[in-house]
């Protein structure tokens, strides 16, 4: 049996390598960005997540299943692509490698400051390399464990409930000193991965798209009950000055026999962060693979991953990371945009051509 | 002589399979001839071979006494030679269940299957008289149910097809003879269900046991070790069991089983990491009972993995995780053990393998001693003695009690294994040393596959009909009848046929 993405498989990698890393400052990113209310932000930035996804799904059905790579070279020599597609390597591996430095330079400065930052990315990398050694099928079977692994732990905000305060939200909503724009793209950033999909038109089972709209919901409903339990724990003031307010939060659950769960939940959500790292160094080896299909997969792999390790030692403290993070950040979301509606405007000339080689038959 | 070679030729094609044919086909081609002289020469050392010689040497007959039921003997072969005379042959093998055989390997083969091998003139035959001894069928030691049948396979191969036939009474089921081993010319014999079985699992299995080179396997578990896809793997891919009901159920289930002669244990694939955690006792009573149990072994799965863990974790980096009120029976039972909590935990851990292991190797009078003095007395001296907390022996005995839920022992000996691992990366670095283990663990089983199937399966690829019948035990209206990916590859099958 050939092996094929299922559905359900998809949503649970959609939801899965989307950026959580953003999800423990998401309180504080909407209020600095939206102000007061500004968890009803996100549900702007959903919508603009989901007419994204919407290209993608557009190009899959106009397509007929074709690979974005065989419909860009079928009007536009390699060659001149190439530096597009070093840009996107580039751009993804750096995302990729922010995300683990980011997430390694938190949990040391939280829970093991004496551990040495080397050990952390040498432990993510080994496993990144043996979800990709497997590939996507491997990936995404994996994914679906990570999940279960994960899942559990939104549970554990139900302990909070005691603390939510209605009056907390004000009566005011979207006020305050706001950041439209940039804070937008910080929140947005915190839905990235899900442009990763445009390469995986020629290994699902049909009628996969409505997977990723599953996948993006069931993020998009995670953030929300966080966000808005953020609100209604902090006042709109202390959601500013909290850099990090979801793990403040985690401090004050207590259940029986285990109480400050914050580093266990941050542990656990090392799954999440290293789905989002191998879903990023996948897609950069699969434009590898299309530029230079003669290397074997593997080859670009070990070029791939050492590349990363070594742009995650660049920035060293956490405000470095940040800065770049947020960066890559724009240049990823300009590629989540622009290479779909790029794929888009070929396909769109394709059929204008064709349909004009048809007339002259 | 001609007449009874055609006759004895059409009993013996007529009762077999087309892979028989194809067998003997192959044979025909190139083959040494049988012949007597040879044969006394291959195997003229034993001393239980038997050669006797009938009507001044024109009949001779050779065979095993070891391996021939000797009243069989006597009436089937000895007595009517005996009534006999040389001219009036032909009677006597119209009435005997002989076989003519023209190789001389064949001859051979069927000698040290309990056959006796008779020689007149030219010609060879091979009559079936054997009588292997074997044991009862008895209640199994390792998969005992409360409700249920309480039968178990033994080590004869034929004891053990009727005992899966009685409960399959369907022209549809199948069997495929195999045999492994350059020397030891083990039987192996596939089983499964025409029309529910994927055919390219059966072509797939059955070419990989053809293409063992192997001197000899000793059991069922051996041969599965050689056909896994993953023999690196500290887990079980291919499903043992000893029980005639459960070997049934997963036939029904669209799968193959496999019989080894000389092992009480069949193997069965493609199998599930899911299936290690059935019982058949979850079928034999109410489904929520069944659902509650299965429930319980998952929990059980995780507390062998990550219960001694967590403390070694807690009590080495996270003190702040443990609530107020439990911080201080930790802090006054540790505070006499002068180990850090890696050390005290692995050297627990290992009191408690090296007490299983000796458990089970000893007699069972002795091994409940074993039982006693590990667990009272040493548990117990090692508190007073400073060497462990208390809180840890019952974290360990717990961790270990819960390995022991698991029902299949060799999947319940893996989980404990991979334990270690989780303690000693608990140790070095706190609970994302926990999680890094169970990443790489969970990366690892969702690899794994058995006979190319997904070895997650139903969880990941996810078929959620599925879970009725892996993850919980749904009430039997509910559960489908055949599993959703073996249906869908019987399909696909079907469709490239």
């Amino acid at each position: 049996m050939k092996e094929r993405l299922h559905s359900i498989q998809i949503s649970i990698l959609i939801y899965m390598i989307q950026n959580q890393i953003v999800l423990f400052s998401l309180p504080r990113l909407t209020a600095e960005s939206y102000g007061t209310n500004g968890w009803l932000g996100l549900i702007f930035i959903y919508v603009l997540v989901n007419i994204n996804i919407m290209l993608i799904a557009i190009i899959y059905k106009m397509g007929k299943g074709k690979s974005i790579f065989e419909i860009i070279e079928t009007m536009i020599p390699k060659w001149v692509m190439l530096p597009v597609y070093l840009f996107i390597i580039g751009t993804w591996i750096g995302m990729a490698s922010m995300v683990m430095k980011m997430y390694i330079l938190i949990i040391k400065m939280f829970f093991f400051p004496g551990v040495p930052v080397t050990l952390f990315i040498v432990l993510i990398t080994y496993l990144c390399f043996l979800l990709l050694k497997g590939g996507i099928y491997h990936i995404s079977k994996a994914s679906v464990l990570f999940f279960i692994l994960t899942i559990w732990m939104i549970f554990l905000f139900i302990y909070l409930i005691p603390e939510f305060d209605f009056t907390r939200f004000t009566t005011f909503y979207l006020k305050g000193n706001t950041d439209f724009m940039i804070g937008s793209v910080h929140v947005y950033s915190a839905f990235l991965g899900f442009e990763i999909s445009i390469l995986f038109f020629h290994m699902v089972e049909k009628k996969w798209t409505k997977s990723i709209f599953i996948g993006n919901l069931m993020n998009m409903s995670i953030y929300c009950i966080i966000t808005f339990l953020g609100y209604g724990f902090f006042s709109f003031n202390q959601l500013l000055n909290d850099i990090y307010p979801v793990i403040t939060m985690l401090e004050y659950i207590e259940i029986p026999f285990l109480a400050r769960v914050e580093n266990l939940i941050f542990s656990f959500l090392a799954f999440r962060v290293i789905l989002t790292i191998v879903i990023y160094y996948w897609g950069a080896q699969q434009i590898c693979r299309n530029i230079n299909s003669r290397l074997k997969p593997n080859y670009w792999m070990l070029i791939i991953l050492t590349v990363g390790i070594f742009i995650s030692l660049i920035p060293e403290t956490l405000f470095d990371v940040e800065k770049w993070l947020d960066r890559i950040s724009y240049f990823a979301i300009g590629i989540a945009w622009l290479l779909p509606l790029f794929v888009l405007c070929i396909l769109y000339f394709q059929n204008l051509m064709n349909r004009g080689n048809s007339d002259a038959n | 002589m001609g007449l009874f070679r055609t006759i004895v030729k059409k009993m013996f094609l007529s009762n077999d399979t087309e892979d028989v044919n194809q067998h003997s086909a192959l044979k025909l081609q190139s083959y040494e001839k049988a012949s007597y002289q040879k044969t006394l020469a291959e195997i003229e050392d034993s001393f239980d071979l038997v050669q006797r010689s009938f009507f001044q040497e024109h009949i001779h007959i050779i065979y095993f006494d070891s391996l021939v039921d000797s009243q069989k003997l006597e009436w089937e072969i000895l007595a009517p030679l005996r009534k006999t005379s040389v001219n009036n042959l032909e009677e006597f093998f119209q009435q005997s269940l002989c076989k003519p055989v023209y190789s001389q390997q064949e001859i051979i083969n069927g000698l040290l299957d309990g056959y006796v091998a008779m020689f007149v003139g030219q010609d060879a035959y091979l009559i079936n008289v054997s009588g292997l001894e074997e044991r009862s069928i008895t209640e199994s030691a390792t998969e005992t149910v409360i409700n249920g049948p309480h039968d178990s396979f033994n080590e004869a191969i034929k004891t053990n097809v009727s005992l899966i036939r009685r409960r399959v009474r369907s022209s549809r089921l199948r069997m495929v003879k195999l045999s492994v081993g350059e020397i030891s010319k083990t039987k192996v014999l596939l089983i499964y269900i025409e029309g529910i079985a994927d055919p390219h699992s059966v072509n797939d299995l059955k070419k990989r046991i053809q293409a063992i080179k192997i001197d000899s396997i000793t059991d069922s578990n051996v041969l599965i070790q050689i056909l896994d896809d993953h023999p690196n793997s500290p887990f079980p891919q291919f499903y043992t069991t000893e029980r005639p009901d459960v070997a049934v159920a997963k036939l029904y289930d669209g799968k193959i089983i496999g019989l080894v002669d000389d092992s009480p244990n069949i193997f069965c694939t493609p199998s599930s990491f899911f299936d290690f955690f059935k019982s058949p006792d979850d079928y034999n009573q109410r489904w929520i009972l069944g659902t509650g149990l299965r429930i319980l072994r998952y929990i059980a799965l995780i507390l062998t993995l990550v219960f001694t863990a967590f403390y070694v974790s807690i009590t080495t980096y996270h003190y702040e995780m443990v609530p107020q009120s439990l911080l201080q029976s930790i802090m006054q039972s540790r505070s006499k053990v002068p180990f850090p909590p890696l050390i005290e935990a692995i050297f627990l851990e290992l009191v408690i393998e090296l007490l299983r292991e000796a458990g089970a190797r000893l007699p069972t009078k002795i091994g409940q001693t074993i039982g006693i003095v590990g667990g009272i007395v040493i548990g117990q001296a090692a508190v007073e003695a400073g060497i462990t907390s208390n809180i840890l022996i019952i974290v360990v005995a717990v961790s270990a009690i819960a390995s022991f839920v698991v029902p299949n022992y060799i999947m319940s000996s893996s989980i404990r294994m991979v334990r270690f691992l989780f303690i000693i990366m608990a140790g070095f670095l706190g609970n994302i040393g926990i999680v890094f283990t169970l990443g790489l663990l969970s990366i690892h089983l969702s690899g794994l596959t058995n006979l190319n199937s997904p070895y997650l399966m139903p969880i990941s690829p996810t078929f959620f009909k599925d879970w009725l019948d892996s993850i919980v035990r749904g009430p039997f209206y509910k559960i489908k009848k055949q599993p959703v990916l073996s249906k869908k590859l019987q399909n696909e099958g079907e469709r490239e046929n």
